[in-house]
């Protein structure tokens, strides 16, 4: 998708996003005598006729540079979305998946196993191709479990913060 | 004086000395590492300095602020690469002069100008913030309303390439600041009967995300060079490479980039980033030989590494009299000072005056440190310039993550991290620019709050926020800088139709 067009959809994803807003600020209470005609759905409403103005900016000027663009034969090419795209794409989707477990076992499963989990699958998730042979996967493992155990000892330890122990509860 | 002397005392102890070092220390690894900045270093360390004393802690995340900002002149010269966006335009200079064979001399006279430019800006700091402190004292919810209208429109129309997504960011980050209570009247807004978000969302945990994860997700997207393809270009330091006539010849350039450092570091949400690149445009256009500029010419370091440093007495002003950051580091102090018990503001220097000035005396140090660590240290920084940014990026990650549940022992608050990561990243991706979304985040409450407290004081009367003169005064320069804006766009754009139509 060229960059043009990219700016029409976050235009219109911003009105919609505004109308969100305003839609739902409809159901904020106003509670009488709290202050002079600003109550608390007035700062949201703002923001809501702002964005959706912000916007239709952004749609309009991009149509209208898209449509001149055109005419004078200057269109902003189509990015190649080949393999390089989809490597990316896996890479972000590994990332994001691996942060949300992070989250939702932290409880259950405990800071320190999680910890070795989300690193170690990030090291090997960010590593150059050229960087993830056997002997490297190897010492990935050894410094994610390492780092996840000095920083569990020092927060725990040290800064006496309360990290969730999960499944480990009693072992250390 | 006695305040000054005062500060410096409180310092003066092994803990607070060991942790400015050590704080130091790791924002240059920071700052040198390209990818990493002394911003991440902050969120990263600042969940260390939950169990510490206000001025410890701060003795650890100022030696991380100046250390960050400095750190990057080593990558900037050595690699070709600037560690830090404070450090680009060292990289036009710095890097030709390492190819000649001159590494040491421009990391000399970095190092040298970066302290110079730094103390220097300290020192007008302990001296301006005071006397703008007593000013702020009577301000009014007017002027604070206005003081943050300004604030928030100068940086969403000058810290992009588009004003439009500019403001349109620093409106998402005014309407996620709105989501919990509402000041004044105590109203749930958009919490969807969710009990976790009646707070609303926590700035520590959002900061942590628009910054670390969101450069997580950027690296996945773009995956990470291996730099240790990137050739280190060999060096000698001896002294600070700078000969007594180049120092004196060098005297204006220094005064001159060093005042623009001040000034753009005071201005809300410009830093260091931009204070370097026009430090340099306007040392190469006062210069007599503009042609030497990007050749590999000691004036250009000069210019961009004394401004760079000095931009950090100027961000500390706003944050300190006024509670406003003046940019994104800044607004990660604002945040740990929130954390250790510190309203900053004006009535800051009433109430806690030894902490004030205890922050000043450790700003003045970690310069200190910053020179002789880099100077004694520079091989280690060096070595360290080749640990892989795969490895780094999750450690970094985990502590950050350590550092958003520290905040308030909550999961929930890491599960903030990463949505706020993931909208600091479509922010990036789609160049609305993160400085308008936090500074809208860190703003709004304080705007509307003043807007309905000076409503309420003024028994509805808008006119008393124009009618009061430096409201009125900051109001007016917020719209002439709007349509100054509008009125460059339109330029910008009927020349590119004139170049079009000419072609």
């Amino acid at each position: 998708m060229s960059k043009l067009k990219k700016d029409k959809i976050i235009g219109l994803f911003l009105i919609a996003f505004g109308a969100f807003i305003l839609y739902f600020s409809t159901g904020i209470k106003m509670i009488n005598g709290a202050s002079y005609g600003v109550g608390s759905a007035f700062f949201p409403r703002i923001c809501g006729v702002f964005l959706i103005l912000l916007g239709a900016a952004l749609s309009v000027g991009d149509i209208v540079k898209n449509k001149k663009s055109i005419e004078t034969g200057t269109a902003a090419p189509v990015e190649d979305c080949s393999k390089m795209c989809l490597a990316s794409l896996i890479r972000m989707s590994v990332t994001i998946v691996t942060l949300v477990l992070f989250v939702a076992l932290l409880r259950t499963v405990g800071f320190l196993i999680c910890a070795i989990f989300m690193q170690f699958v990030l090291m090997v998730t960010l590593a150059p191709e050229q960087k993830r042979t056997r002997k490297n996967i190897l010492g990935y493992l050894i410094i994610s479990i390492c780092t996840a155990l000095i920083i569990d000892l020092l927060f725990v330890k040290v800064f006496d913060l309360i990290l969730p122990a999960g499944i480990l509860k009693g072992v250390f | 004086m006695s305040l000054i002397i005062g500060g410096f005392s409180s310092i003066m102890n092994l803990p607070c000395l060991l942790l400015i070092i050590a704080g130091t220390a790791i924002g240059i690894i920071f700052g040198a590492i390209p990818g990493l900045t002394g911003t991440m270093a902050i969120s990263l360390c600042l969940s260390m300095t939950f169990g510490m004393t206000s001025i410890q802690a701060f003795s650890m995340l100022c030696g991380l602020y100046i250390g960050g900002i400095s750190g990057g002149l080593i990558s900037a010269i050595l690699l070709k690469i600037p560690g830090t966006p404070s450090s680009i335009a060292t990289t036009f200079d710095g890097a030709p002069m390492a190819a000649k064979g001159q590494a040491g001399k421009a990391l000399g006279a970095g190092l040298l100008y970066s302290f110079l430019g730094g103390l220097v800006s300290i020192i007008i700091l302990m001296f301006l913030a005071p006397a703008i402190a007593s000013v702020a004292i009577k301000f009014g919810p007017q002027e604070y309303f206005a003081v943050g209208v300004f604030s928030l429109t100068m940086l969403s129309v000058m810290a992009g390439k588009n004003p439009v997504k500019g403001v349109a960011s620093c409106v998402l980050g005014l309407f996620f600041a709105m989501v919990g209570c509402a000041p004044i009247d105590n109203a749930l807004r958009y919490t969807f009967g969710w009990n976790k978000l009646t707070g609303g969302f926590a700035l520590l945990p959002c900061m942590i995300g628009l910054f670390a994860v969101s450069e997580l997700l950027v690296s996945a997207r773009d995956g990470l060079d291996d730099l240790h393809s990137a050739e280190v270009k060999s060096y000698t330091l001896r002294g600070f490479g700078v000969s007594i006539s180049e120092f004196v010849s060098n005297a204006f350039n220094f005064i001159r980039s060093t005042i623009i450092g001040i000034g753009i570091g005071i201005l809300p949400g410009i830093g260091g980033g931009t204070a370097n690149v026009i430090a340099y445009s306007v040392a190469q256009a006062q210069s007599k030989q503009p042609e030497k500029f990007g050749t590999g010419c000691v004036d250009g370091i000069v210019a961009s590494e004394s401004s760079n440093n000095a931009s950090v007495g100027g961000a500390m002003v706003p944050l300190l009299t006024l509670g406003i950051p003046g940019d994104t580091v800044t607004a990660l102090l604002l945040a740990a000072m929130l954390v250790h018990g510190l309203n900053p503001g004006p009535l800051l220097f009433i109430k806690n005056p030894g902490e004030v000035y205890s922050i000043f005396a450790i700003l003045f140090v970690a310069h200190f440190a910053m020179l002789a660590i880099q100077y004694v240290g520079m091989k280690g920084f060096v070595r360290l310039l080749k640990i892989p940014r795969h490895i780094l990026l999750p450690v970094v990650i985990l502590l950050c993550a350590v550092g958003a549940y520290g905040n308030n022992n909550r999961i929930f608050d890491i599960g903030c991290t990463i949505f706020f990561g993931f909208i600091g990243y479509l922010l990036i991706k789609y160049e609305f620019g993160l400085s308008p979304f936090i500074l809208g985040f860190i703003l709004c409450s304080t705007i509307e709050t003043n807007l309905r407290n000076g409503l309420a004081f003024s028994k509805g009367d808008l006119s008393s926020f124009i009618t009061r003169p430096i409201s009125g005064v900051f109001l007016g320069v917020a719209v002439c800088v709007v349509i100054w804006t509008i009125i460059k766009n339109i330029r910008r754009k009927r020349l590119a139709t004139r170049q079009d139509s000419a072609k």
